[in-house]
């Protein structure tokens, strides 16, 4: 939903700017008082920082609270996974799962910074988090559909950073969770 | 003097321009492997990625601060030693990283993330990477004395950096014009990228004492955020040196430009704009841009992005060689006038 907004949200915004560009292209023959300018120009600038200020801080606000590194309420004891990247692989100290059951993964690394991408079937990237040296970085993630998710390196770490994966087993959940 | 001027930011353009240009070729030949239309090893590929992230920000940011010198120069006092200093600096660092890249195999992307330069999984030695970790910090000094030398001619000419910035204006104190777009422009980048080189120049060093000395460690996480502070940073500046640039030519100066160069310009605008349409696009899908080899998934926008690309490098060499010409010409007209030692 994220990957979606966030597309449309660029494309209208780049849209604008180049618009914003052309008209003062087109208009940059034009000559006029620069003090009457100055004083509208400047209004116009106060209001637009509010206004940007105001979406930026509520879009933030609103939207940082989804992330997957904060532990949501209703994952009271999630099931705690280690996953330990190095060059050029991933171990997972459990990768079979059950819909609706709420996972901690706990990330490090044993080498070079590398990244860990959580991918669906249609490769639709669903959580991400960093593997770096010396730091464990925990992300929070519940699945919700059964099927095979791969694990992905998300930061360059060398020669085989492309064959850097691992695959995930969700299988539909007991009675009462998820489908 | 004024000759000189010229002939050097002449120089700048010239050596910048084959340099970006080379780097479209590059980028190219990625996109293409990455579209399964030609075959491209994967070390070969990482590092033609190291390269083209190095030298097209490396050479976009050396030809605008030529632009921003340029026409900062109008306003203070600024020292040409330096400017030459910053040139032959800068081409030192660069000769030492494109060896490293192509000679020495280095791989580690312009992000050097430590400890990936000193941890190669047997790609390439310490002699690549402290290659590549030492070309990168003359490159990085030869930025830095440049901004000492703008920041230095501003405040003596404003008072300052505040004042170049236009403070007074902005905050009422002072009716009236502040000081050129020019000044503004560069005064900001001057104080964004004396953080930015410091904080990359500190980083570049340690990992180097950190390649020759292991056991002197430093934090991951701080390496990163001072790494990507001076990489982010320092590719933003470029936007605003450029507009430097910008600024001049849209209040109708600069003498009328021909047929070819309006149509190249034109061309170049609407396929870059749509190449980075593939890129963003590509993120929507959540396709890792740096992956060597792509899933089938991915591979329609590298392909359209390949396309994109081959209009663009064609306009820009038509760019390229219109200046060419023009700077000859120019050069050749002069030496008639003058003679050619005057």
């Amino acid at each position: 939903m994220y990957q979606q907004a966030a597309w449309i949200i660029s494309v209208v915004l780049i849209l604008f700017v180049i618009f914003v560009f052309l008209y003062v292209v087109a208009h940059s023959g034009q000559r006029a008082e620069y003090e009457s300018i100055q004083k509208k120009g400047y209004r116009i600038r106060n209001i637009w920082f509010l206004v940007v200020i105001a979406a930026m801080g509520l879009a933030t606000f609103y939207t940082l609270r989804d992330l997957p590194f904060e532990r949501p309420a209703h994952a009271a004891n999630p099931a705690v996974v280690q996953v330990e990247a190095r060059q050029f692989g991933f171990a997972l100290s459990r990768n079979e799962f059950r819909v609706g059951e709420p996972i901690a993964f706990q990330v490090t690394s044993v080498d070079v910074n590398h990244g860990v991408g959580i991918y669906d079937e249609n490769m639709e990237l669903l959580a991400q988090t960093q593997a770096m040296p010396k730091y464990t970085n925990t992300i929070y993630y519940t699945f919700e559909k059964p099927g095979t998710y791969q694990v992905l390196c998300l930061e360059y770490c060398g020669i085989g950073h492309h064959v850097m994966t691992a695959t995930i087993t969700v299988v539909p959940g007991q009675k009462g969770e998820g489908k | 003097m004024e000759t000189n001027v010229r002939k050097m930011t002449a120089l700048y353009m010239l050596v910048s321009g084959i340099a970006i240009l080379l780097m479209m070729v590059l980028g190219l030949l990625m996109l293409l492997a990455q579209g399964k239309m030609i075959p491209l090893g994967q070390d070969t590929f990482y590092e033609m990625m190291t390269a083209h992230g190095t030298f097209m920000i490396g050479a976009a940011a050396f030809a605008a601060s030529a632009v921003m010198w340029y026409f900062l120069r109008q306003y203070v006092r600024l020292s040409f030693p330096i400017f030459v200093t910053h040139f032959v600096l800068f081409l030192t660092g660069a000769v030492m990283t494109a060896i490293s890249i192509f000679v020495f195999r280095f791989a580690g992307a312009w992000t050097f993330l430590y400890p990936l330069p000193a941890m190669s999984a047997g790609m390439w030695g310490k002699t690549g990477a402290s290659l590549y970790l030492i070309g990168m910090l003359l490159i990085g000094i030869s930025f830095l004395l440049l901004y000492l030398d703008t920041s230095r001619a501003i405040i003596r000419e404003y008072g300052s950096l505040g004042h170049g910035l236009g403070w007074p204006q902005i905050l009422g104190k002072v009716k009236g014009y502040g000081p050129p777009p020019t000044v503004v422009a560069s005064t900001m980048v001057s104080i964004v990228n004396l953080v930015s080189l410091t904080a990359g120049a500190s980083v570049l060093v340690m990992s180097l004492i950190n390649l020759f000395q292991p056991s002197i460690e430093m934090d991951p996480l701080l390496a990163k955020n001072l790494i990507y502070a001076f990489g982010h940073i320092f590719a933003n500046s470029v936007i605003y040196m450029g507009v430097i640039a910008v600024y001049y030519f849209i209040r109708g100066n600069g003498r009328k430009i021909g047929y070819a160069d309006m149509v190249s310009f034109w061309v170049y605008t609407i396929f870059l704009l749509s190449l980075c349409g593939t890129f963003l696009f590509s993120g929507k899908v959540s396709a890792p841009r740096r992956w060597a080899v792509h899933v089938p998934e991915w591979i329609p926008y590298d392909r359209m992005g390949a396309m994109f690309a081959i209009v663009i490098i064609v306009a820009v060499m038509v760019f390229l060689y219109r200046f060419f010409v023009s700077v000859i010409t120019v050069q050749a007209k002069q030496n008639i006038e003058v003679g050619p030692r005057a």
